[in-house]
């Protein structure tokens, strides 16, 4: 899970002023998308990983974090070569079908893979150097719609609640000797998980309506002004700057032609 | 005038359950105040009407003489504190800081001042050395002062308590009312509502006792020793009271609910005994 962690808060991004990180590193996504040279991509992707080291993200950690994506983009990236029309750069052959990569193909995968990187590098740059709380504030103070935040707010919370009432039921069920099948169709095993996944649904419901009413009476309201406004300093600005000076760079020696060398 | 005037509250929620049935009290300012009564007598549903968070569907609720509602919800809410049972309901954010200054932070206040209440409210509950550590990892005991530092920080008027001790340990009970007696100390009106007959009765200035949605009896701790108020409310005497039950030949008027008044009628014995 992508979560704030406190000791980066001393880092250059940690320290810088909300709006200003989400804006200059939106900027920073937005322009490597829009690259259409592989070279600068990849050149894109270590810049990034260099700034998420320098900030003190563990490579280790961005590797996990990387790993999580595979689910999403991973079979697309892979599936794309096959399915892209075009030259046939690798061909394999079964007694039962023919499958062919293309070269156009593997391109568009490369190109996906490089930007997918980039914006889940800029995310975790963003989501690990910002408490949650001053995130959503960021969000709402940049005019974001107050129902998108809260939605976003919400399903973090309840992410929580939910994990929380299945490791609870888990240990409970374990407790009364319960041991889960050994292969997925267990019969057994399939019943008890649908109760759990009912009960799970209606605990859950009823503990949001609980939390719900505790963020209430702690003042609450969905365009809740935490922090104040406080304007981002000449240090923000530099560092905004710096980030957003790096994606131009790299756009403007991709205009220039200056990526032959690459 | 009280700080908290209840009158003829009716109560009914979305599912049909009817709470309250015409709930009549008072809470004067500045007190310590235990509202007794057995599961499902309306407690906690009256406790989220002091706060704003559920509005009279009949009757009223008068917070300093005004009625509350719609229009000063939020503003009752950061003058009326309530610390939920279960901390786990109320404590979420990543950190501790961040989670003590939720409230603050909805009120609206300066980074600085609310980073000046985080830190009072962490030292006063004992859990500043705990500030940049993740909730989860805490103990119960734990949570629960965070949950009531989470309050604090909110600088309230009242604080309300659901069942402030429930399935703490004894030293973490002795902490928790350490910290609500400091806190009447400077002024703080303290509302727990609570099962524990012996703990009202230790603890409390004003007892209030509702059953059925109704305010049965509302007086001093001598109501936990009435026969007629433990029957109707399904309470128990408090323990202090069962000794002296056993011991009918000491002729007492009134039954001792607690251990000082316990004390001051064995002393009343012994020198009459000596007396003699």
């Amino acid at each position: 899970m992508l979560v704030y962690e406190e000791r980066l808060k001393d880092s250059m991004l940690g320290r810088m002023e909300t709006r200003l990180k989400i804006v200059s590193l939106l900027t920073v996504v937005i322009i490597f998308v829009s690259l259409k040279d592989r070279g600068l991509l990849a050149l894109g992707v270590l810049g990034l990983a260099g700034a998420a080291l320098a900030t003190g993200i563990r490579p280790s950690a961005m590797v996990k974090k990387m790993l999580w994506l595979l689910p999403f983009t991973g079979l697309l990236i892979v599936l794309f070569p096959f399915f892209t029309p075009g030259e046939p750069v690798w061909t394999l052959s079964t007694p039962l079908f023919r499958l062919a990569a293309s070269g156009a193909g593997v391109t568009k995968a490369v190109y996906l893979a490089l930007r997918v990187v980039n914006a889940a590098l800029a995310v975790s740059l963003l989501v690990q150097t910002t408490p949650l709380s001053k995130l959503l504030h960021g969000f709402r103070q940049l005019r974001l719609p107050g129902i998108m935040v809260s939605l976003v707010a919400f399903t973090l919370r309840y992410v929580q609640v939910f994990h929380d009432e299945i490791r609870r039921m888990q240990l409970a069920m374990k407790a009364r000797g319960f041991r889960r099948g050994r292969h997925l169709l267990h019969r057994r095993s399939m019943q008890v998980t649908g109760l759990m996944l009912g009960s799970l649904f209606l605990r859950s419901y009823q503990r949001g309506e609980r939390i719900y009413l505790a963020m209430l009476s702690r003042g609450y309201h969905s365009d809740s002004d935490c922090c104040g406004h406080c304007p981002p300093g000449a240090r923000d600005w530099l560092t905004g700057t710096a980030l957003v000076a790096f994606g131009l760079g790299l756009k403007l020696a991709e205009w220039r032609g200056l990526a032959i060398w690459l | 005038m009280a700080l908290i005037e209840i009158n003829n509250l009716y109560f009914r929620y979305k599912d049909g359950t009817q709470a309250l049935r015409g709930l009549t009290l008072r809470i004067e300012g500045g007190r310590k105040t235990a509202i007794l009564g057995p599961n499902g007598a309306g407690k906690s549903t009256m406790l989220l009407h002091l706060n704003g968070i559920h509005l009279a569907q009949q009757g009223e609720v008068l917070f300093a003489g005004e009625a509350v509602s719609r229009s000063n919800e939020r503003q009752v809410r950061s003058r009326v504190g309530m610390v939920f049972q279960d901390p786990d309901d109320q404590v979420f954010s990543a950190t501790v800081w961040e989670d003590v200054a939720f409230g603050p932070s909805n009120m609206g206040l300066s980074h600085k001042e609310i980073e000046a209440r985080v830190h009072a409210a962490l030292k006063a509950t004992g859990m500043w050395d705990y500030a940049g550590k993740a909730p989860y990892h805490l103990s119960y005991g734990q949570k629960k002062r965070v949950a009531i530092a989470g309050i604090l920080a909110m600088d309230p008027e009242v604080i309300i308590l659901d069942e402030p001790v429930a399935f703490l340990d004894p030293r973490g009970k002795d902490t928790v009312f350490a910290i609500l007696n400091e806190l009447n100390r400077r002024g703080a009106t303290v509302i727990i509502a609570t099962h524990d007959v012996d703990l009202a009765a230790e603890w409390a200035d004003d007892v209030i006792v509702i059953a059925g949605g109704r305010c049965l009896a509302q007086g001093g701790t001598e109501l936990l020793v009435n026969e007629r108020v433990i029957r109707e409310a399904e309470l128990r005497y408090p323990v202090v009271a069962r000794i002296f039950q056993e011991l009918p030949e000491l002729e007492l008027p009134v039954l001792p609910g607690n251990v000082p008044a316990a004390v001051a009628a064995l002393r009343r014995h012994l020198f009459a005994v000596k007396g003699k």
